[in-house]
């Protein structure tokens, strides 16, 4: 065997892999055929799929350049393949305070359509983000009660997040074990001017002055809150048991 | 054909014409032989039948494979969400009564190994499980055995070393799902499912015993525990939860 022989046989068994296992998913999924939703079977009408704009476009830019994806991944695994449904509100909520069903279910293709690249993240170190933008309101909601209106949930929300974001580790329920680095480099430290900015979070500073996310970190944070991946799929994609179709949450 | 340029050695030899004969003299033996092809030699039959074997096996998997290099789906076919054990209190989904016992009391029997053997026949110094009587036959005479030991002669008549007292730490569970599985393993098939609350009989009367904590002899067998344990055994194709054991309705509440 030559030289000439020996790098033909390396790129041809490494690209048969390659073709196979990166070139034709790519083509194949970068396009994938839109699925309708059937009148008398679906609640929706229309064709399927994932609405995403504005700010959460920016933060999605802001979550890639600063490697979150390193630590947070974002999919839903099927059940033959690990138990993400089965974590507390990962895949959706078992039980939206709204319309009172199981919105859980699992990522699929259109999840990721419209995207550079689709960030299901490398290593599981944090918790999957694919429904961060219910888990938390859901939690500060079953926290403040039936009584809190959207907004205040929305901003406790938000609140949480910045601070997240500035330093996990000020964070009671993570003070003692988390790993997440902070990203106060997203955050500016400023004099505050008249009125102390409303989202200016809630940690000591010199009398006077103020921490308020920087555009990037809001960027992230609407983008965090805009991940939101348990709307109902057509019956074609609907995985769940027969006798639980359409998100009724018995059983 | 006397080549001008070449000395002539000998005015009897021609040189070239002998030269030449010679190559074409080992060329044919070269031909006839194959010495020396430089790794040209045409390549056994053998290889290619090995080589039409390993593709048969593998069109063979492949063609089996199904969807291998199905790019258009992107889930299994047929696949159903099954919720596991969810960290909300969900429940494993329920499996016949014997499967459960059966898979629950082989880990348990691991403990039982050291001496019994993998496949139940002992050995050595140690009695079969596999067709014993006493293993096979009344459940009680067989919880107090592993309960409190065995010293003294076996079911076969045969004076073995002394069994130790395995029921310290054991709860009933582990007692019925061992129970169960001795009584349905290494060949033999009893079938019965033991239920955790015969077992839980059976810890009653081993210490109600006039001697406890001594291991039982074939004569205190014989005279007080020849029968089966109170209750009835499960029908082995109940449905019960995999982990605790329960039936599968009570666990579901």
């Amino acid at each position: 065997m030559n030289f000439r022989q020996f790098a033909l046989g390396l790129t041809f068994s490494f690209g048969i892999a390659w073709l196979a296992v990166v070139v034709v998913p790519f083509f194949k999924m970068r396009n994938p055929s839109p699925v309708s939703f059937q009148e008398g079977v679906d609640e929706n009408t229309g064709i399927y799929h994932p609405k995403r704009a504005g700010r959460g476009a920016n933060g999605y830019e802001v979550y890639a350049e600063n490697g979150c994806y390193q630590c947070h991944t974002q999919v839903v695994r099927n059940t033959d393949a690990g138990n993400d449904l089965g974590r507390p509100n990962w895949g959706g909520l078992k039980l939206d305070a709204d319309t009172g069903k199981d919105t859980r279910r699992e990522s699929n293709v259109f999840d990721y359509s419209g995207l550079d690249f689709a960030p299901i993240g490398v290593t599981r170190l944090g918790p999957d983000l694919m429904n961060v933008g219910r888990r938390i309101p859901a939690r500060i909601r079953a926290a403040a009660g039936p009584d809190a209106t959207a907004g205040e949930i929305d901003g406790e929300t938000r609140d949480w997040l910045f601070l997240h974001l500035y330093n996990p580790r000020l964070n009671p329920e993570l003070r003692d074990w988390s790993s997440c680095p902070p990203f106060s480099f997203l955050f500016e430290e400023r004099e505050i001017t008249g009125e102390r900015s409303v989202d200016a979070i809630e940690v000591n500073t010199a009398p006077g002055r103020e921490i308020v996310p920087g555009e990037k970190a809001r960027a992230l944070v609407s983008y965090l809150m805009s991940l939101k991946h348990d709307d109902p799929v057509p019956a074609s994609m609907d995985f769940s048991p027969a006798d639980q179709k359409g998100g009724d949450s018995e059983g | 054909m006397q080549d001008s340029n070449k000395p002539d050695l000998d005015e009897s030899l021609n040189v070239t014409s002998s030269h030449e004969q010679m190559l074409r003299e080992s060329a044919a033996v070269a031909r006839e032989k194959h010495v020396d092809e430089g790794g040209k030699e045409p390549m056994s039959l053998w290889i290619f039948g090995a080589c039409a074997l390993v593709a048969l096996a593998a069109g063979g998997a492949l063609g089996k494979a199904g969807s291998l290099f199905n790019y258009n789906e992107t889930v299994r076919p047929g696949y159903v969400r099954q919720m596991l054990g969810t960290d909300d209190g969900g429940a494993l989904p329920p499996v016949p009564a014997l499967k459960a016992y059966m898979t629950k009391g082989e880990k348990i029997y691991g403990k039982c190994i050291g001496c019994h053997a993998p496949d139940g026949k002992g050995g050595g110094a140690f009695p079969a499980l596999a067709g014993s009587e006493w293993a096979l036959g009344d459940t009680e005479r067989f919880a107090m055995i592993v309960l409190n030991g065995l010293s003294g002669p076996s079911s076969t008549g045969k004076t073995w070393g002394v069994m130790p007292a395995q029921g310290v730490g054991m709860s009933a569970t582990d007692l019925a799902a061992v129970m169960t599985y001795v009584r349905s393993s290494f060949g033999n098939s009893n079938g019965d499912v033991i239920t955790a609350e015969m077992a839980t009989e059976a810890m009653k009367i081993s210490e109600t015993r006039s001697n406890p904590g001594t291991p039982m002899t074939a004569e205190e067998l014989t005279a007080a525990h020849l029968k089966a344990l109170p209750g009835e055994p499960l029908d082995p194709a109940a449905m019960v939860d995999p982990v605790s054991l329960e039936p599968a309705e009570a666990a579901a509440e």
